[in-house]
């Protein structure tokens, strides 16, 4: 012990119970001490916050009850402070309780405290809220799930066309067909890559756009056409493009290629065999350049219109999720937003929810239309 | 039945289509294709095929609901249903765990990647034990 240093019970003295007690207050984790019957004996401040029950007096009241609103308590396995009652030792594990609709996570630590004749008298619970680093892990594990989804599907033709050319006697027309098609899904395997590389990148904070003005027809949609055409005519699908061939924006061009190939993906994917898309453009006279990709398909339903764009969102079961994430940073990279909204189609025409009366709705082929916005005037670089 | 038999095959991977194009009209079969489940069962009762090659995990009605559809149905239970499995069963095992797969009405399975002297095979073996049925049948 140095010459400055106090004996503890000479510093307890000289604090005081009520130091003792403003010391676990002050704490950012959640103490609570329980009789051996699972009352609550004493609380923590951050105790009652996670229990939302600041105000209410909880002493006396049942720890199972507090936490899960339950009348009996948890399974010892479910359960640290049961564990510590009859093992009479240390024991940790995790809670899981549902506040303001959410879960939180929690780690529990238990203590026993033993009173006289070293009879186990109360059991110290400490609760830490760990919600954020149980969503990192999980969502780290999806994104490891997905990745592989998204790359088994191309992986899985390549390998099937490779079969095919190396065990079949093969006309040399069919067996350039064949290679064409593995170059094809091997180009798009390196685009999922690539959206996978973005993603990280957006995620790191250390994605950043290069804006230059180009001409948008020659600079990105002719080369997402072309990457995309042979999709299309597989499932008898073609591109009606209604964007002005002059048309100048200024914008990162890889990355706005990157938006489009995630929206065509999806509109070749889920769109109706042999039907139009639509790519369109708008000048509303404003601030900003409106791009739309609409397809005949299913519609999306009013309450998942928002929740699409979000991480790891899918309400489709062969999809990621990632792809329009993907989008939707990258377009807020260039000032904008994305959506998407119904819209009909009559006789190889587009038309939005505004335009089409109910009588020609009736008539229509439903659909959804994805439509994002870039800033007019971004900074070029 | 001759090798002009009609297969239908059902899968929403072009490329899929495409390479089982390939294989069966190698062997002189005809092949129609469709690529969701709603149309694939349009194409049936359009098209009557002697066979159906059917993927499991489909847009628009998944594999399972259309082979039990179809072999529940008088009109088409008859057609011999040749089911694609390997992606499902090994990784897609929460969708199509393997026992839902085998106790699928279905007459055959063939794994993925397809190995096309199996499939041939395969084809060929459905197609004469059909072709005998519907000679009994006479």
């Amino acid at each position: 012990m140095g010459r400055n240093d106090l004996p503890a019970n000479k510093l307890e003295q000289i604090l005081g119970e009520r130091f003792g007690i403003e010391i676990l207050n002050a704490m950012g984790m959640a103490i609570v001490v329980l009789d051996p019957n699972f009352n609550v004996i004493w609380a923590n401040r951050e105790y009652r916050k996670l229990q939302e029950k600041p105000e209410d007096n909880i002493v006396g009241k049942k720890c199972y009850e507090i936490s899960f609103g339950h009348n009996k308590p948890c399974t010892e396995e479910a359960c640290a402070v049961i564990r510590t009652l009859r093992t009479k030792k240390n024991s940790k594990g995790l809670k899981v309780i549902k506040r303001g609709g959410e879960e939180k996570y929690l780690d529990v630590y238990s203590f026993p405290l033993a009173g006289p004749r070293a009879k186990l008298s109360y059991v110290v619970e400490v609760l830490q809220d760990n919600t954020q680093l149980y969503k990192l892990v999980e969502l780290s594990d999806r994104l490891t799930a997905f990745a592989s989804h998204e790359l088994k599907t191309p992986l899985a033709t390549i390998h099937q066309l490779a079969t095919i050319v190396r065990q079949m006697d093969l006309s040399p027309e069919k067996r350039k067909v064949l290679l064409g098609r593995i170059t094809s899904r091997s180009q798009h395997g390196l685009k999922t890559v690539e959206n996978f590389l973005i993603y990280s990148k957006i995620k790191a904070g250390e994605l950043e756009i290069t804006p230059r003005k180009v001409n948008f027809y020659r600079d990105v949609l002719e080369k997402v056409l072309d990457f995309q055409k042979e999709y299309t005519l597989k499932k008898g699908m073609r591109f009606i493009l209604n964007v002005p061939k002059d048309l100048e924006v200024i914008c990162d061009a890889d990355y706005v290629e990157v938006i489009y190939n995630n929206l065509l993906i999806n509109a070749i994917r889920y769109g109706e065999e042999s039907t139009e898309i639509f790519i369109g453009y708008n000048d509303k006279g404003d601030r900003y350049h409106y791009f739309s990709v609409a397809t005949v398909s299913e519609p999306i339903p009013k309450e998942d219109r928002e929740v699409i764009f979000k991480r790891y969102v899918t309400t489709r079961k062969d999809g990621s999720g990632i792809g329009l994430d993907v989008a939707r940073e990258l377009i807020g990279k260039h000032g904008g937003k994305i959506w998407v909204e119904p819209c009909y189609f009559l006789a190889g025409k587009h038309l939005w929810e505004e335009t089409a009366g109910q009588e020609d709705k009736d008539k229509m082929k439903e659909g959804n239309n994805f439509v994002f916005t870039i800033l007019k005037k971004l900074k070029e670089t | 039945m001759s090798s002009e038999a009609k297969i239908l095959v059902i899968d929403d991977d072009p490329d899929v289509v495409e390479a089982l194009k390939i294989i069966l009209k190698m062997e002189s079969y005809r092949v129609l294709s469709a690529f969701n489940g709603e149309k694939g069962l349009e194409k049936v009762r359009q098209e009557n095929p002697d066979l159906i090659i059917l993927d499991l995990l489909l847009p628009k009605g998944d594999g399972d609901v259309i082979c039990r559809e179809l072999k529940g149905d008088p009109r088409y239970a008859d057609i011999p249903i040749l089911v694609l499995t390997a992606v499902a069963k090994k990784v897609n095992a929460k969708l199509f765990p393997e026992h839902k797969i085998r106790s699928l009405p279905a007459d055959d399975y063939v794994d993925k990647p397809i190995q096309p002297q199996d499939l041939v095979d395969r084809v060929k073996k459905l197609l004469a034990r059909s072709r005998s049925k519907e000679g009994d049948k006479i």
